[in-house]
């Protein structure tokens, strides 16, 4: 049986799109997204905004390996100076 | 997810190599969350640097419970979190239910969900979205920020998250899912800005 509130299908579509969700509340769900256009309307978008979050992330900086220089100099200091 | 105990005891050894291994792995993320955390690349980098040195000291301390990449992000993300407290630039966490008003009493619409194109658009391209959401994401509160970016930019699976963020995984559940609402709810805004 579909679930009947569309409040509480909204509730659960991270749930959903992370795949955590199990086999007996994903049937409800989407039998209730064959029903409803509004809900199908929330979780695609919800669904783009996940997928389309990952695309923000930046290029690694060009300097990246003299930042880890740096990190492993006083690593190296550290190391010999454990005081 | 532990950490692998062979490395965990050369990294706690003081081993340079297994260090600028695990550097090289995990350094390009570790800066990429705190630049997104800080909005400063350079203060970024100099968070990242001390955080890193301080984990270098703290290690022999470190149980391996979580994974070394947990625990170095949590290390970062406590220095960030130091740094936007001290320059009174944290956000708090929002009261208000972005979805509020879309349902009735008895939790069905109350109005059509709304869309994401403009009026006469069928879908809003890619790119679009990607940078409403770059500019949504920095507007979050950083309890929202954090799992967000650690969840959707690098992967983190929720265990990560907890050990990262010392959270339960219902809270981290949680924050996500209300973070996605508001960055949802902030491309509706765009598209509504674009109509105006």
């Amino acid at each position: 049986m579909p679930f009947s509130r569309c409040q509480d299908v909204m509730a659960r579509v991270s749930e959903i799109v992370d795949g955590e969700a199990g086999a007996g509340a994903r049937a409800r769900f989407f039998a209730h997204m064959a029903m409803c256009s509004d809900c199908r309307r929330y979780y695609r978008q919800l669904r783009d905004v996940c997928g389309a979050a990952a695309a923000t992330a930046d290029e690694p900086p060009a300097n990246l390996d003299a930042m880890l220089d740096r990190v492993m100099e006083a690593v190296d200091a550290a190391h010999s100076d454990p005081s | 997810m532990t950490s692998n105990p062979t490395e965990l005891t050369r990294l706690q050894s003081g081993d340079a190599a297994t260090w600028r291994a695990v550097l090289t792995e995990h350094g390009p993320m570790l800066l990429g969350y705190a630049t997104r955390m800080l909005k400063d690349r350079a203060l970024a980098e100099d968070v990242v640097q001390d955080a890193l040195v301080s984990a270098y000291r703290k290690i022999g301390g470190f149980d391996g419970r979580s994974s070394v990449k947990a625990w170095l992000t949590r290390i970062v993300r406590n220095r960030a979190i130091d740094v936007l407290r001290g320059r009174n630039r944290l956000v708090e966490m929002p009261d208000g239910d972005p979805d509020a008003g879309y349902f009735d009493e008895r939790g069905r619409w109350a109005i059509s969900c709304p869309r994401f194109a403009p009026t006469g658009e069928k879908a809003l391209d890619e790119q679009r979205l990607v940078d409403r959401l770059r500019v949504a994401m920095d507007a979050l509160p950083h309890g929202q920020r954090d799992v967000l970016l650690l969840k959707e930019v690098h992967g983190f699976t929720t265990e990560e998250i907890c050990a990262a963020l010392d959270l339960e995984p219902g809270n981290v559940r949680i924050r996500i899912h209300r973070a996605r609402k508001a960055l949802r709810a902030a491309v509706l805004q765009g598209a509504t800005l674009e109509e105006s």
